[in-house]
């Protein structure tokens, strides 16, 4: 089995790419896809938790999260 | 070994579009490669047992997020963005910084590897989550639908016909319109 780490490693990578790409750009538009990345990397995070710990909690966070940001779609609002 | 080698192809092609988004100008291309993520990510999921997640993922983010995202870039009609020179401050302390931390994190975090147990046939399905989200976690899910409902009547209202855009010109207006209009006919 893949290791706990590598996931976290894999998540924080993608955070930092969302961070970078939330700072360094400059189209409205983009920024809120680097912000949709940074909220996948802590789906990530959480979801390797859940099957680390063998929690199903973490999954129902992930769907809560999922929930919120669709409860932003019809304004187009970022996720945060 | 099939979960190493899947693991590794699926987070090089994530990887890859996450720095293709960062390195893309128009819009459209990064919200392509943003769809590559989300889809490689889609297969971590699945990797770690978590196939509802994995499911979830694919309708949410590819099927409504990203075509949101499509159908604003396409009415806006937004250009190539302008680059500007970064900072001297960033580029001689924040960079090698970052990459100083960065590598004292993985190589903590890959020098004690904690293996995740092998999944077991009982974890992750749907129901099994069902079954927490009706029980535990009852009062947020409510609260969520709560929510989603206030969602539904926010976009009506946004995009209901029968709100007033424009204010109805006063009456004394309306009157200097008529005059107006009089005085140019003769």
């Amino acid at each position: 089995m893949v290791p706990l780490s590598y996931y976290l490693l894999l998540s924080a990578v993608l955070f930092v790419c969302g961070v970078a790409g939330f700072l360094l750009k400059r189209n409205i538009i983009t920024i809120f896809m680097s912000i949709e990345l940074m909220l996948n990397a802590v789906n990530l995070s959480f979801v390797a938790f859940a099957a680390h710990w063998h929690r199903l909690s973490g999954q129902v966070f992930v769907f809560f999260v999922m929930a919120w940001r669709l409860w932003l779609l019809p304004w187009g609002l970022p996720g945060g | 070994m099939l979960h190493f080698v899947l693991f590794f192809i699926f987070a090089a092609i994530c990887l890859g579009g996450a720095i293709n988004l960062l390195a893309q100008k128009h819009p459209i291309s990064s919200a392509l490669s943003l769809i590559v993520v989300m889809g490689s990510l889609a297969v971590e999921y699945l990797l770690l047992g978590a196939e509802f997640v994995a499911i979830v993922q694919v309708i949410i983010y590819a099927g409504a997020i990203m075509v949101l995202f499509v159908f604003v870039i396409m009415l806006l009609n937004a250009g190539i963005e302008e680059h500007t020179r970064g900072s001297r401050v960033a580029l001689i302390l924040g960079f090698p910084g970052m990459l100083a931390l960065g590598l004292l994190i993985s190589w903590v975090l890959v020098r004690n590897p904690e293996p995740t147990v092998p999944v077991g046939a009982e974890y992750g399905p749907a129901n099994a989550i069902g079954r927490l989200l009706f029980h535990e976690f009852i009062l947020p899910f409510e609260v969520t639908s709560v929510l989603i409902l206030i969602a539904i009547m926010g976009a009506v209202v946004l995009a209901s016909p029968m709100h007033p855009r424009f204010p109805e010109p006063e009456p004394e207006q309306r009157e200097l319109v008529a005059a107006g209009e009089s005085r140019s006919d003769s």
